[in-house]
């Protein structure tokens, strides 16, 4: 445990360096939040009718879909760092050092996400606190703590599958950019972030019910909805956490089968 | 090794928790290893064509604590192949090698933690962070612990002369090249390694740099007992810093020993060095037909022309050549009989291809 609370504190390092000694990136992770926020609503009354939405879904529109998004992105920064890692080691030139650490790969893996998750996290509740305020007052602000609370547990959950897929992607076809393409949308789909589980058609159910996130998000749906009862809610989560569990020795196998891929080829140097 | 620090605080700065040491008398054991890269050469639109590359064929070779051994070779020879096999980051298709007694593929984890590499001078560390928040973070890698990481790194930082050179805190993609070599050489003592595997380390390097580095190693293998594995092309440094050479040629070991001994091997040929002021026509025939060996010209810095001609005997064809090159019109500006050099045993091995070296 020791080992991988270092290991957290060096990635944290890496991040802070990655972000805060480059003042347009860092210019631009703070306003993303609100840049995003504003994207995504005026898409939406563009294309869509608030009424509509509010009527079927039975929420604000901005509520839902801001809700929503912030659960989606601190979640897609675990697959993103997750899957960026690799490239970024392998052109950097620092994957032979890091294949060649006694560190096991899945270890590091789990330990790469958490510090830009948490700065994901932080900055993102900047922009879902005072929102959650202005629509439901001091309730609000109560419902995004759990909300950020839930996006922990959905970025948790997430891990296993994240690195089974993304490494199980690289095995398949090598590192590449377009792999982490391929499966953003595919989650930005599945999740069921901007459309709610419970509305999908039943295939899509299905596929979305593989997806531990996609528990977490239809439990912050349901409580923004306020259809949230103490049993769906702990179904959906038990069902989530099975998830992990179910997805474990699929992580600890894909890291195994890269690792053993990047031997067979020969780190690159 | 002047402007050398001194290595007597070194001992004190040793990690506490590193891997007991036993005594292995042979560090590194490599025995018939082979490896064949499987390539896609693109041939057509749509088609394309594989490509089988005998990088290893079978090669083997004992390395034992406290000793430098250079691995030389032609580019494309196997000598970075067999770096990374010994490092783990390639798996061999047959042959076994072992590390301080760990088998390189079964005992992987371990044979980590009893090696430092240094595989590109120029690359391999996060350019956004500093010289020492880079050792930081391959320190946690390794699994170091932070209180012994701190002071580890800043003896390192002291040792491999990136203190003085103000490059501890400075960012990792302003640095030159030599003190880039100086951070590679710092990770690879990070967990104070029995062993170390440097793939070409002073590369591009300055005089400065590459003389600290080499002293280093040098000190570190005479005073510390580490077994080191030194790739180069520079045969001035391999014979400064190797105590034994081993030869490779197309995946296939050619020539061991030390160097005195390699030499030794050369059939006992010489070479007469001419400087002319140029190269008439019909020179180099003429002296190849009394059936002499002559390398291709080149020139010097103050624009003579040099050429060598291989004799066994040079003393007894001097007269013929300067004669072959005075009846043309050309003055002999200076003329010297060299001894064989690293560099005439490298050539001649790697142009016959044949195994026959020292004792090693």
């Amino acid at each position: 445990m020791g080992g991988l609370v270092n290991l957290i504190r060096a990635e944290m390092m890496l991040v802070y360096a990655d972000l805060f000694r480059r003042k347009s990136v860092i210019a631009v992770y703070l306003v993303w939040p609100y840049i995003t926020t504003a994207l995504v609503l005026m898409m939406g009354y563009a294309v869509g009718s608030p009424q509509a939405f509010a009527e079927r879904v039975g929420v604000e529109a901005p509520l839902f879909v801001v809700v929503g998004s912030y659960l989606l992105f601190s979640t897609m920064a675990v697959v993103d760092d997750i899957m960026w890692r690799p490239i970024y080691d392998e052109s950097s030139g620092t994957l032979p050092y890091v294949v060649s650490s006694p560190t096991r790969t899945v270890v590091h893996y789990i330990s790469i996400p958490v510090p830009r998750f948490l700065f994901t996290l932080l900055l993102g509740a900047t922009a879902l606190l005072p929102l959650l305020l202005i629509y439901r007052g001091l309730e609000g602000v109560l419902v995004g703590t759990v909300v950020v609370l839930l996006s922990v547990v959905s970025a948790s959950a997430f891990v296993p599958l994240a690195m089974a897929l993304g490494l199980g992607l690289y095995v398949a076809g090598g590192e590449s950019w377009r792999a982490i393409g391929f499966l953003r949308p595919l989650l930005l789909m599945f999740m069921g972030v901007y459309y709610p589980r419970w509305l999908m058609s039943l295939p899509l159910y299905v596929i979305s019910s593989l997806l531990p996130p996609a528990h977490c998000v239809e439990v912050v749906q349901r409580i923004v909805v306020g259809l949230a009862e103490a049993r769906t809610v702990t179904v959906s989560l038990s069902i989530a956490l099975a998830l992990t569990v179910v997805y474990s020795p699929g992580m600890l196998r894909a890291a195994r089968a890269w690792e053993l891929k990047k031997l067979r080829e020969g780190v690159k140097t | 090794m002047d402007g050398m620090l001194s290595l007597d605080s070194f001992y004190e700065h040793r990690p506490v928790n590193v891997l007991e040491r036993e005594t292995v008398r042979d560090a590194i054991v490599a025995e018939k290893l082979v490896k064949r890269y499987i390539t896609k050469k693109r041939a057509g639109l749509f088609r394309s064509r594989t490509e089988v590359v005998d990088a290893l064929k079978g090669i083997s070779f004992r390395i034992r604590a406290g000793e430098v051994v250079g691995l030389l070779g032609p580019n494309g020879a196997g000598k970075t192949t067999t770096i990374k096999i010994l490092s783990t980051l390639l798996l061999p298709d047959s042959g076994r090698a072992s590390v301080w007694g760990y088998d390189v593929v079964r005992e992987a984890q371990k044979v980590r933690r009893v090696i430092g590499i240094m595989l590109s001078v120029e690359k391999g560390f996060y350019g956004r962070l500093t010289g020492r928040e880079n050792l930081i973070y391959f320190g946690s890698l390794y699994g170091m612990e932070a209180g012994e990481l701190k002071r580890r790194v800043d003896y390192l930082l002291d040792l491999v002369g990136l203190e003085e050179l103000g490059g501890s805190d400075r960012l990792y993609e302003e640095y030159s090249l030599g003190m880039k070599a100086r951070l590679a050489l710092a990770r690879a003592l990070l967990r104070d390694p029995p062993v170390l595997l440097l793939d070409e380390p002073t590369l591009g390097l300055d005089p400065p740099s590459a003389r600290r580095i080499r002293g280093l190693v040098r000190e570190l293998a005479t005073r510390d007992g580490k077994a080191v594995v030194y790739t180069s092309h520079n045969m001035f440094e391999v014979e400064l810093v190797c105590d034994r050479i081993i030869l490779i040629n197309k995946g296939e070991v050619v020539a061991e020993g030390t160097p005195e001994e390699l030499k030794s091997t050369l059939p006992k040929v010489r070479t007469l060095e001419l400087h002319l002021e140029r190269i008439p026509e019909g020179l180099i025939d003429e002296i190849r037909s009394y059936g002499l060996e002559v390398r291709e010209p080149t020139q010097a810095p103050d624009g003579l022309f040099v050429l060598r001609v291989l004799a066994r005997r040079p003393e007894e064809i001097l007269d013929d050549v300067v004669r072959a090159a005075t009846s043309r019109g050309v003055d002999v500006a200076r003329l010297r009989i060299e001894e064989p050099t690293l560099e005439d045993v490298f050539v001649y091995f790697t142009e016959r291809g044949t195994r026959d070296g020292g004792s090693g």
